[in-house]
This record gives C-alpha cells, structure tokens and sequence, in this order.
C-alpha cells in the first residue's frame, strides 16, 4: 500500500514535470506553443495564404526589455533533383491584430527576404543567414510585437516554374538577440592617470555600466600586476558601480592596470582601463650644508636637496634634528639623563620656495647657546604617501 | 506480488522515459509550426484578349486564373501567349492540352446522312521572346478525329516536351500556344472559353 502511494506521487511528479515543460518560452530564447499552419495545396505561379499563431504573451517576463521578434521561414522541396532556390518563392505577410475584445482588428505588415542581411533593431544589429527557400520576416522596427492569439498570415507567391511535388514549410518566431556591449567608463580616471598609490592604499574606482540585459554578476573590477590579479570588492548604488580594495603588501612597485570588465546575458562585453601607478620609493635626500667637519661660529645655514620623482616630497615632512656628539657618541633620546648633551628634536626645514627641491633653516647656534664641539645633523623626509628616508651622512 | 512490483517499475520507468524525452524534444516541437504542401503545375487559361500589341490575333494565356474574357472562338490558326514568366529556367516538361471543343457541318454520306469526316487540330507549344519572335518549339501534337456536333466536349492533348533537360529561359520569355484547325470539307471548329480550355504543365515523365 504505502509503496503505491510512492510510485503515484512519483508519477504525478514526472507528469507535472512534462506539462510544465511545455513553457511559452524556451531556454534557448525561442517561442512556443505554436499552432498551425494552415495551408491549402496550390499551382505553381500563384499565391497562397498560410496562417498560424502562437500562444505569446507581449511584455513577457522572459523577454528581456521586448526583444525584438522575427520569424523565420523554411521552404523544403521533397524532390532531391528540385530543391528550392532562392526567388522560386517571394513571401510576405501580416500579423492580424485585435483590439477592444476582439471588436476591431488592424494588420502588422511585415515583409520576408530570402537574402543574408543586417538588422538593426533597438538592442543591436544581427545578421541572418536566407537563401535558397529560408526566409526571415520582420517589419520596419524589426519587431513583430504579438500579442496573445494573434494570428499570422502569409500571403506567398510561388513562380510559375516551381517544380510540381511536395514542399515542407516550416515557421519558427524567437527573439533577435542584443548584439550591442555593455557601455562602461571609469568615471574617475583623474584618480588614478596621474596619481601614484602605495600598498595599504585603499581605491575607489567609480564606474558608469549600462547595458538594458546586463548580467550583474560578471561585472567584475580587478588589478592586474606583471601575471598576479586581484579582485575588486563590488557596490552598487544609485546607479553607478563602486569597485574599491585596500592595495596589498605583495603589490609592486610600478605601473599596473585597473580592468573593470561587465558582459549582458548575450555574452557581449565591454571593458574599460586605467592606469594604477604604485611608488613604494622613498625621496632622495642630498645635503648641500654644511660640509662636513665645517666650523661654524654663530650662523649655520642647513640646505639639503629633498627630491622624490614619482609621488613627490610632502613639503611637511622634510625635518633635520642636531644632536651634540662626544668622540663616536651621539646624544640620543631627549639628551637628558645620564650624559646632559643638546639634542635639538626633528624641527622643519623649510621650502626654499613652493614646489623648490631645496629646504633650508639658518641656524643660530648663539641663540641655542650650543656649546663648542661636534654636532651631528639628521635630515628625514617623506614622499606624499609616507615612503620615509633619511640622509646618509658618510 | 514480485510480479507486480516489476510490472509497477515498468510503468514508473516508462513515464521517466516519456518525461526525459518529452522535455528534450517539446521546446523544439512546439516552437516550430510546419505543414506540408503539394504545388501543382501551372495552367494557362485561353482568352480572347489581344495581348501584344503589335500582333493581330494574338491572343492571352491567362496564368492561373479562369476568369477569362470570351465564350468561345472559331479555330483556324490561332496563337496565344502568356505574360512574360520571369523565370530563368523550366525543368523539363510536358504540356496537357485541354480544349473544349465543337464541330460544325461535318461532311456527310448524302445516302444515310451519317458523318463521314472530322477534324484535327494541331496544337505547338513555344517559347518565344517577350515580343513573341524567336520561337523555340517545346511540343507539337495533332489531335483527330474531333467529330461531336452535338456540344462541347473537353478532348485532353497530350503534347510530349521535346527536350529532356532543363530548358533555359530569358526573364521576359513567354510561351506560345499556336492552335491549326485541320478539317474535312467545309467542316469548322468552334472552341470554347470560360475557363474550360488551358494548357497545364506538368513535369516530364
């Protein structure tokens, strides 16, 4: 008992599996349920009606954005010696439209062309492949646009010297597909054409992607480095994608690539670029004064050349510090403690003038009451990114 | 019940297979409409309408469609001809003749006032250029004996195309009925219209 109450609801479920199989539209983005066609035998030269519908919904879900529709047609001979060629027939028609509850009626014409061509419609341009008895129809807009029940007709003219037999014709409607790239622009480029980063660095790439059947899951944002990559984190809002990272310690010095890369469901896709510029240098720091082991009585003038090719120097961070020596001693720390020794602390070097590679500081060595003796001077500087140096005294 | 148990999997295995086969072929069936057709060959109406301009008596085969200008005709030597075809070839072909014909004053045995004589006609299909000159014969048949007096009665030619292979055409080429009247005495033939006489082509056997 219970194992026929098993085999009937595995039944029941393979029956519903079947029916529900019978889905308007296919995986592979062709109607269905189509009924028809409705053809009478004729004599060659003349024309003949043939009409057929399918059961289709305007504004389906599956369609995304209202693909645009065509149908396509194929004429078979059954004669192996007298296939069809092309202009043994000339297709037209119309889609039989109805409106008000069926009160009135209006006609879609459309016209068929047994040829390869381009048509271009609101999602893009697609070429067709007719000839020798296959036919694609499609109106102006290159949109058909049926509604439920709408019915199709076909009005078609054969030439008079068509092969007498049996011919096969077939009728099939899908959509055209969107062959036009998702449009994407980093819109802050200025962020990054010209400025240098560091690893630690967070970066925020501000990205316009449009494209009516995006497919939001392969846009993808990623820094490329000599053969390493790294995915951006993505946020989306208000219609503008933010890719962002904090830059990792493996990255390199040097000039590497941002991609943010977005496909559509058609699989066209689109990329933009920019640069990522990454300067882990430090500056390079030259003393130019004072020389070493000059003897200074009041005056000290300290100038030293703070030069950083890449990011640049923060003009803020060029400090010196003097410390008062003993032999091969240098006071350290405060200069308070065990041995009382004069220890200046990191003081400012100023620009010699905006944008100047020279920082400079007169010194007065009276004022500081420094005592007689040997002193030893320190130079740091840091690029705007905190690349830190310090001067090598030889 | 080790019966049942099998014949029960048998069903369930059935509708799995229905179900798997099913949902491979329903998308491609059910996107598709498709019927099938059979094309017969033209047929060419006679009518009485002068078609081309420049030739007196000549008159119209009229494509595909019976409705046609004038009863019927008196046959002496006759000649019709089609709209250009368009067509750049013709496979080949044979040609049925249907003419719905009626005889007058047949000769008689003065004696017992039976008919002695009849007719014949003799009908050539052509090819000929969109002027109608340069003809090329595709067929030419004599049919006798056409004796009735009494009606009309439809006499099926058979006209054998002459050539075997595909027949080359110009675009502005047409085809060419010539209808002779062949008959004994002061006989005459009267041929009718009205969609009851035609050429039909058909393919050769």
């Amino acid at each position: 008992m219970k194992n026929k109450k098993i085999n009937l609801i595995i039944a029941s479920i393979l029956i519903i599996g079947i029916v529900a199989s019978f889905g308007i539209v296919s995986a592979d983005r062709e109607l269905s349920n189509a009924k028809g066609i409705q053809i009478e035998d004729f004599v060659a030269g003349s024309t003949v009606e043939a009409n057929f519908s399918y059961d289709y919904f305007e504004g389906l879900e599956e369609n995304t954005e209202d693909s645009p529709l065509i149908f396509k047609l194929d004429v078979n001979s059954e004669e192996k010696d007298y296939p069809v060629w092309r202009g043994d027939f000339n297709i037209n028609g119309y889609i039989e439209r109805h409106r008000i509850f069926g009160l009135f009626l209006y006609k879609v014409p459309f016209s068929c062309k047994e040829l390869n061509r381009t048509i271009n419609h609101s999602l893009g341009s697609e070429t067709v492949s007719g000839g020798n008895g296959t036919f694609y129809c499609y109106n102006r807009s290159a949109d058909l646009k049926l509604d439920r029940h709408d019915n199709v007709f076909l009005d078609i003219k054969s030439e008079p010297a068509l092969y007498p037999g049996n011919y096969s014709l077939s009728a099939k409607m899908f959509y055209l597909n969107d062959t036009y790239a998702p449009e994407v622009e980093i819109l802050n480029k200025e962020n990054f054409e010209r400025v240098y980063y560091k690893s630690g660095n967070n970066i925020e790439v501000k990205t316009s992607i449009s494209d009516v059947n995006l497919n939001k899951e392969e846009t993808i944002g990623k820094i490329f480095w000599n053969e390493s990559e790294i995915k951006l984190a993505k946020n989306y809002q208000n219609g503008t994608y933010y890719f962002s990272e904090t830059l990792p310690d493996e990255i390199p010095e040097g000039n590497h690539t941002i991609e943010i890369f977005a496909k559509d469901i058609f699989g066209n896709s689109a990329t933009d670029k920019t640069r990522l510029l990454i300067d882990e240098t430090a500056p390079e720091i030259e003393l130019i004064s004072p020389f070493s082991d000059d003897v200074y009585s009041e005056i000290m003038l300290i100038n030293a050349s703070v030069i950083d090719e890449k990011a640049g120097v923060n003009p803020d961070s060029v400090r010196y510090r003097l410390r008062e020596m003993n032999g091969t001693n240098i006071c350290s720390g405060t200069g308070f403690g065990a041995w009382d020794c004069y220890n200046s602390g990191w003081k400012e070097l100023n620009e010699m003038k905006e944008g100047s590679e020279f920082f400079t500081k007169e010194v007065n060595t009276t004022k500081l009451n420094l005592t007689s003796g040997e002193y030893w001077l320190d130079i740091k500087a840091k690029d705007i990114l905190g690349n830190e140096a310090y001067l090598k005294n030889d | 019940m080790n019966k049942k148990k099998i014949i029960t999997s048998l069903i369930i295995a059935s509708f799995l297979l229905i179900g798997v086969v099913s949902a491979g072929l329903v998308s491609w069936l059910s996107n598709t409409v498709s019927a099938d057709v059979e094309v017969k060959g033209p047929i060419f109406y006679l009518d009485n309408t002068n078609i081309l301009s420049g030739k007196s008596e000549s008159m119209y085969l009229k494509l595909n469609d019976d409705n046609v200008s004038g009863s019927h005709f008196k046959l002496s030597e006759d000649r019709f001809f089609s709209d250009s075809l368009g067509v750049e070839s013709f496979y080949p072909m044979d040609f049925r003749v249907i003419l719905n014909v009626k005889t007058f004053d047949l000769p008689q045995n003065e004696t017992t006032n039976e008919t002695i004589g009849s007719c014949s006609v003799e009908a050539e299909v052509k090819k000929v250029s969109n002027l109608g000159g340069s003809p090329e014969k595709l067929c030419d048949v004599i049919k006798i004996g056409i004796d009735n007096e009494g009606g009309y009665e439809a006499y099926e030619i058979n006209c054998e195309g002459e050539s075997d292979d595909e027949i080359d055409f110009n675009k502005g080429d047409r085809l060419e009925l010539f209808l002779t009247n062949y008959c004994d005495g002061n006989a005459s033939m009267n041929i009718k219209l009205q969609g009851e006489s035609y050429i039909n082509i058909v393919p050769k056997e």
